[in-house]
């Protein structure tokens, strides 16, 4: 009777990790730009770029989860009151300070390129922060709890870490070290919101919050989403920290040879991670079972 | 011969019954006997696709053998004091009006996010795959304005549900919102209330 399972909402995973992986993009190429070499070089001058087409991706696939998605503008209307509107106001601006930031980027501009940097920023982190408000709500005891806000928050840290680890070798071992450090924080962050995450599901399940009951996706005997969580444990919390860990100590010489070779792969392996953990947030945002 | 005319409303101007409070639903779950007939009329009335359901019954089952309890709750929306689906509406296609307390929901404004089903303790809201829009009870409240009862009172031949001042329903005895395996009161302050066993108030 109480097991029905939520929808795992794929246009949102792909929005919010979008988001997440687009303010990453931003704060790394903003290092960037205040390193000591600020020229733009192969794979940073594509990073700087891709963060307009990143958001882009993200807005559109969040439309998708819309019942009629022309009539999206509508949802400005509440912006006094409703977080979604909050939410959906402050992702707009980020996507036109993202405008500016990649055109920057592209035309090869270094003039104003680390002040729009720092604004695309610190409006991408108030984005992501206010998706997980979104969220975050009385009505849903499973979310309204700190591991959500660290889990978006870890996945920020960590994708935009290891992205800039794929080319932070050319700015210098101090910067590469920053992102290596960035990397691990995410993965101590996201790994911890994982399990926090779990013993959250657990203690409502056992309380008097029937709504929170129905929805205990991973202390139920299903396969398909224990397999989801021990994924998103592995490929957020425990491979980025591991990787990082072992490329940190390396001798300058070794420090890029390393990181170009294992940082793609890891940084495309997190945002996997990331999805599946997000998708597993929404499978339980359901209220009181309809039988 | 059953009365199905809204007896706490006394005739305004034009025609229109004005109410003197809020309103709320009273349901009697000790007399529930899940034969859903309310879910049906409603779901006729409202023109409802066949996904959604603005009026539920559902079934608690709780305890365990031979210390068991099973009991029926017909809910629809609660129509609260704090609704959350108001307050965060991105749209803001819901409005409670300040004559009776009905939250409404306006079909115009709804662009289908469905924020509003997760917004909702009670599951209220129920998106429609058909139209992909939300709906969600309205108290009927086209037939409410003419003086007549909702198609969920109407219709129960267990006489269950009722609809009331909510100064009245409170003084009822047994009438309560804190009932097992319901979400804590407190999140919306819910308006409509529920006669349940003793063994299925949460005390």
């Amino acid at each position: 009777m109480y097991e029905r399972e939520g929808s795992r909402e794929w246009p949102l995973v792909i929005f919010t990790t979008a988001l997440q992986l687009a303010c990453g993009l931003a704060i790394v190429t903003t290092v960037f730009d205040f390193s000591a070499n600020p020229a733009p070089i192969g794979l940073s001058r594509v990073f700087g770029i891709a963060i307009l087409p990143t958001v882009a991706a993200g807005v559109l696939a969040s439309l998708l989860h819309l019942g009629h998605p022309w009539l999206a503008w509508k949802a400005f209307c509440n912006f006094g009151r409703s977080r979604l509107s909050v939410e959906i106001v402050l992702t707009s601006l980020f996507g036109a300070a993202a405008l500016l930031d990649s055109f920057l980027w592209w035309s090869g501009r270094i003039e104003l390129r680390a002040a729009i940097g720092v604004a695309t920023s610190i409006l991408g982190l108030a984005a992501v922060l206010s998706s997980a408000a979104v969220y975050m709500i009385p009505s849903q005891p499973l979310w309204r709890s700190g591991w959500l806000l660290s889990s978006f928050v870890g996945t920020l840290l960590a994708v935009g870490g290891g992205l800039g680890a794929t080319c932070g070798a050319q700015y210098g071992t101090g910067v590469l070290q920053i992102f290596l450090g960035l990397v691990i924080a995410g993965g101590l962050l996201s790994f911890v919101s994982a399990f926090w995450m779990r013993n959250v599901f657990r203690r409502l399940a056992h309380g008097k919050l029937v709504f929170a009951q129905l929805q205990a996706i991973p202390t139920r005997r299903n396969a398909g989403s224990w397999l989801s969580f021990v994924l998103y444990v592995l490929l957020t919390g425990i491979l980025p920290v591991v990787l990082a860990a072992a490329v940190l100590p390396v001798g300058a010489t070794g420090i890029e040879v390393a990181a170009l070779r294992l940082a793609p792969a890891a940084v495309a392996a997190m945002i996997a991670g990331a999805m599946l953990g997000r998708s597993l947030m929404y499978s339980t945002g359901t209220a009181l079972s309809r039988f | 011969m059953r009365n199905t005319r809204c007896w706490w409303k006394y005739d305004g101007p034009e025609g229109k019954q004005v109410p003197r409070g809020q309103i709320a639903f009273f349901v009697d779950a000790t007399k529930c006997i899940n034969c859903k007939t309310c879910e049906i009329a409603c779901t006729e009335s409202n023109g409802s696709g066949s996904s959604r359901r603005m009026r539920k019954v559902r079934t608690f089952e709780r305890g365990d053998f031979p210390h068991v309890v099973a009991y029926n709750i017909s809910m629809s929306c609660n129509h609260c004091e704090l609704p959350a689906c108001l307050e965060h509406c991105p749209t803001g296609a819901y409005t409670k009006r300040a004559s009776d307390g009905i939250v409404v929901h306006d079909p115009e404004k709804c662009i289908g996010c469905r924020y509003c089903t997760w917004l909702c303790p009670y599951g209220a809201p129920e998106f429609d795959e058909d139209e992909r829009k939300v709906g969600k009870c309205n108290l009927c409240v086209d037939e409410i304005e003419t003086g007549e009862m909702p198609a969920c009172v109407k219709s129960c031949p267990m006489r269950v549900i009722e609809v009331g001042l909510l100064e009245e329903i409170d003084g009822r005895h047994g009438a309560t919102i804190s009932v097992k395996g319901l979400p804590p009161p407190e999140v919306t302050r819910p308006a409509c209330r529920y006669r349940v066993r003793i063994e299925a108030r949460d005390v």
